[in-house]
């Protein structure tokens, strides 16, 4: 059986109201509010902090590949894959690739898992679709674009718990929305041509031969995952395919936004609660061309999904744990609308590369002479009471901690948007000390004592080149914001 | 410390410092200049007499090697070295000259510090994004010290008005140095209500950025005599410098309520100079007041007062210029701002003029041994001399 064993999900801390995007242009004002990831957020990262919520409980020594799936990748030239791979600390001997340039990315980047699976290739593929789609200010896809990021982890073993029946893909050559290399914004003909042509007839008719081909009554499909770029955009393809109205799910664009790419894995992993064993699903992903996905909560699925439900944060604890931001002028800063230059520090390609395993994968050292275990990776005891020299091993350090102490600095304000910056000498569970600076926070709330946690982020553009790093934040998990069952 | 240590085998006879402030009119060369003819005046002689040098400056913007020195006071041919040891470079330039003399290589050695800082246009010290690894984070120096702060307040409950003594009375002696950056006064108020820096460090309770440079002429107590000072000059009584990590936020277990490098030199300065009780035995010390912190922490580094209990004796006069031990009678960093190189320099010729009897500001009234300490990096290197009167 191939099919679903885990999600993740990750919503950024931040929210726009879209009546603050209508006070700031003087617009007409439309209900609801979007997810935006911070200013050291890029869909990068916030693929790492899907996949980190999505592998809770496996051991990331069993992963065969990761499959990122985006529009907004960082790079153009340069696999986000493989960085993602390391900051979850995956081995080596993996398949890396990402699936790119297209909103249907994820769902094709979920098939070619699942094949790559039968095939015989890998035993499991982590597959995180995430986007952080720049929208221009002052149009209308300020309303509509999300930043989110969402993970399946697809597998060929017995702990499916959502098993792939069949799928279906077309393609088609119609110019839907585009951003050419070098444009700052997605851009798109005005009219319904698109949306009627494309969007519509494509996932309607995939949906149809899927559901034909495998002999499945639409009336029977209880959860269906269709891609929306609008509120009702889904709701015409369940009526165009039989499929009950009941039964397509939120796409969360109220709440989130159009989260691209990762917006048909979010509405899948929001639309879980009471599966129950047998249930039928579809997922419809668009994008110059169509894929419909046949699924099938697998036999004892439901229990697997409980089980594997506990320890996510995904939709619910993350949706539950946001804030609005305080002014439309600091989500604007957040997306560097006003043009500034990036932060930037010496840096060296070299040295980001040979201090990987501390830098990416979080990994410190326990002397092995006195038993203290240490942060980076060095090569002698920094205890002066013990400084043994070359008698070290590798650990991996814990992502969790207690401010030991910490100061609000205010001095780097030119180069930020946002001052003070909390920098905080943490200790982490089960040893290690280490200093990170804080995001996703209110500086004022900072306190020796408070628990922490890490969260990978964009550090600075030194070498103009994108230099990953850890940073802290208050957690994001409060009990009673689970995921009902 | 060797067998045979450092103790009473140098004498300086020679010390001068310029003006320190917002040097607009000056390059470091002439800030050099002005320092080390000051310091030859002062010992009687022609700068040609110096056989080596060293000069303590910490960047590299402003030249690197011993051409420093060398080209900053035309005087070539000789041995000149360069001396980088962060905010100790100043401290690390006179110990190199002291060893020279010590062991007798050369007769007449030059120490020098120089920092031009306001040049570089830099809002708190440059270069700060330049070094360091390319990715783990750097903070600030304030934000350094604040580290120390925030855990001092948690241990200690020491609190803002605590940190802003300090600043007051180093203002309150400064306003009487002709040659401090800063010659006013301030109240507590004004150092708290001062604007953030690195919270809770504010504006009052950092030091400034500044320009400035000293230098000192030392030779051995034999020929001693034989110059301008003959009847007046001091003798190195210990002289200690001691380098931990740079990252102490990577040292499970430091506290960060005392500094290990000053606790480890303080150790082995009072060891070489034979003082056994630095409460009664230290006359004034001029010691690293970057941050007001600093000072309370190097109070209990060096030995003065009780762990947690330097802002008690802070408020009760203790360090004041009439005090028990008078701390930075100068007025320290908070008056004179800190050009880097210049800073260790800078507190050895003050404390020399003050065993001599000659200080520029406030005098301290019959001193026998006096104290510099240095303090660099994240608290990674600290030098701490004691001078004194001749056996």
């Amino acid at each position: 059986m191939i099919g679903i064993a885990s999600y993740g999900a990750y919503i950024p801390k931040f929210m726009v109201n879209r009546s603050q995007i209508a006070a700031a242009w003087d617009f007409p004002s439309i209900p609801g509010t979007k997810a935006v990831a911070n200013a050291d957020e890029d869909s990068l990262t916030m693929a790492v902090e899907a996949g980190l919520d999505c592998l809770k409980g496996f051991d990331e020594r069993s992963i065969d590949g990761v499959f990122f799936a985006s529009t907004t990748a960082p790079y153009l030239e340069k696999s986000s894959s493989s960085i993602i791979a390391a900051a979850l600390d995956l081995r080596k001997d993996i398949i890396t690739t990402d699936f790119t340039n297209s909103l249907k990315a994820g769902t094709t980047a979920l098939l070619v898992a699942c094949d790559t699976i039968a095939a015989g290739k890998a035993g499991k593929i982590l597959v995180i679709a995430s986007d952080m789609r720049n929208p221009e200010p002052a149009t209308m896809y300020e309303y509509a674009f999300g930043d989110a990021a969402a993970a399946f982890l697809v597998s060929g073993g017995d702990d499916v718990a959502i098993e792939l029946v069949d799928h279906v893909s077309t393609s088609e050559d119609l110019v839907g929305p585009w951003r050419r290399a070098g444009d700052s914004f997605v851009r798109q003909m005005s009219g319904k041509y698109d949306d009627v042509a494309g969007y519509a007839k494509n996932l309607a008719s995939a949906v149809k031969t899927l559901l034909a081909r495998t002999k499945v009554d639409p009336a029977s499909v209880t959860k269906a995952a269709f891609y929306g770029a609008d509120l009702r955009a889904p709701a015409r393809i369940g009526k165009a395919t039989g499929i009950t109205g009941k039964a397509v799910l939120d796409t969360l664009f109220m709440s989130l936004g159009d989260t691209g790419t990762a917006q048909v894995f979010m509405t899948l992993i929001a639309g879980l609660k009471r599966a129950k064993d047998g249930e039928v699903i579809v997922l419809g992903g668009y994008g110059d061309g169509a894929d419909a996905i046949l699924m099938k909560i697998a036999p004892g699925g439901k229990d697997k999904l409980k089980q594997v439900k506990r320890t996510r944060r995904g939709y619910m604890m993350y949706s539950a744990m946001t804030e609005i931001v305080s002014t439309y002028t600091k989500y604007i800063a957040f997306r560097n609308a006003l043009g500034k230059e990036p932060f930037k520090r010496k840096t060296s390609t070299v040295t980001v590369h040979r201090d990987g395993d501390f830098l990416s994968r979080m990994h410190g050292v326990r002397c092995k002479t006195c038993g203290t275990v240490q942060y980076p990776k060095w090569r002698s005891c920094i205890e002066p009471t013990c400084m043994a020299s070359s008698n070290m091993e590798d650990v991996k350090l814990a992502k969790r901690g207690k401010v030991f102490t910490y100061v609000g600095d205010h001095l780097e304000g030119g180069d930020y948007y946002e001052t003070p910056i909390p920098r905080c000498v943490v200790d982490l569970e089960g040893g290690g000390r280490i200093l990170l600076n804080m995001t996703d926070c209110n500086p004022a709330d900072v306190a020796i004592g408070m628990d922490v946690e890490m969260t990978f982020r964009k550090i600075h553009e030194g070498g103009e080149f994108f230099n990953y790093y850890w940073k802290c934040r208050p957690p994001r998990e409060r009990a009673g914001a689970q995921e009902e069952d | 410390m060797g067998q045979k240590g450092i103790k009473d085998k140098i004498a300086i006879i020679g010390a001068e410092y310029t003006k320190f402030g917002e040097r607009w009119d000056a390059n470091q060369e002439d800030l050099l200049l002005e320092a080390v003819t000051g310091a030859c005046k002062d010992a009687g002689i022609e700068k040609t007499a110096i056989e080596a040098g060293w000069v303590g400056v910490q960047y590299y913007f402003t030249g690197l090697s011993g051409a420093t020195l060398a080209d900053g006071i035309k005087l070539y041919g000789k041995p000149m070295t360069r001396v980088e040891n962060y905010c100790a470079s100043g401290s690390d330039s006179f110990r190199n000259a002291c060893y020279a003399v010590a062991a007798g290589a050369v007769d007449i050695a030059l120490a020098s510090g120089v920092e031009k800082l306001m040049d570089q246009g830099s809002r708190g010290l440059p270069g700060f994004n330049e070094f360091g690894h390319a990715v783990l984070p750097l903070p600030s120096a304030p934000a350094m010290f604040s580290l120390a702060a925030t855990r001092c307040f948690h241990v200690h409950g020491w609190t803002k008005e605590d940190l802003a003594r300090v600043a007051v009375k180093n203002h309150a002696n400064g306003q009487h140095h002709p040659k401090a950056h800063f010659r006013s006064p301030v109240t507590i108020e004004d150092v708290v209500r001062a604007p953030m820096i690195a919270d809770p460090l504010g504006r009052f309770d950092c030091c400034a950025m500044s320009d400035g440079a000293a230098a000192l002429i030392i030779t051995t107590p034999e020929l001693a005599p034989s110059y301008a000072h003959g009847d007046d000059y001091v003798v190195v009584k210990a002289n200690a410098i001691s380098v931990y990590t740079n990252t102490p936020w990577y040292l499970p277990s430091f506290d960060f309520t005392g500094f290990l490098s000053t606790q480890q030199a303080a150790a082995a300065a009072y060891r070489e100079a034979g003082v056994t009780d630095p409460r009664k035995e230290i006359s004034l010390a001029e010691v690293h007041d970057c941050f007001t912190i600093t000072e309370l922490v190097n109070c209990e580094d060096l030995g003065f007062c009780d762990r947690g209990k330097a802002p008690e004796a802070l408020k009760n006069g203790k360090f004041n210029w009439d005090g028990d031990i008078p701390v930075n009678p100068s007025g320290g960093l908070k008056c004179f701002g800190h050009p880097i190189g210049a800073t260790g320099c800078r507190m050895l010729v003050e404390v020399t003029k003050q065993l001599q009897g000659r200080a520029d500001g406030r005098q301290v009234k019959d001193p026998q041994l006096g104290l510099t300490h240095n303090l660099g990096g994240a608290f990674t290197v600290a030098a701490v001399n004691i001078l004194g009167k001749p056996r």
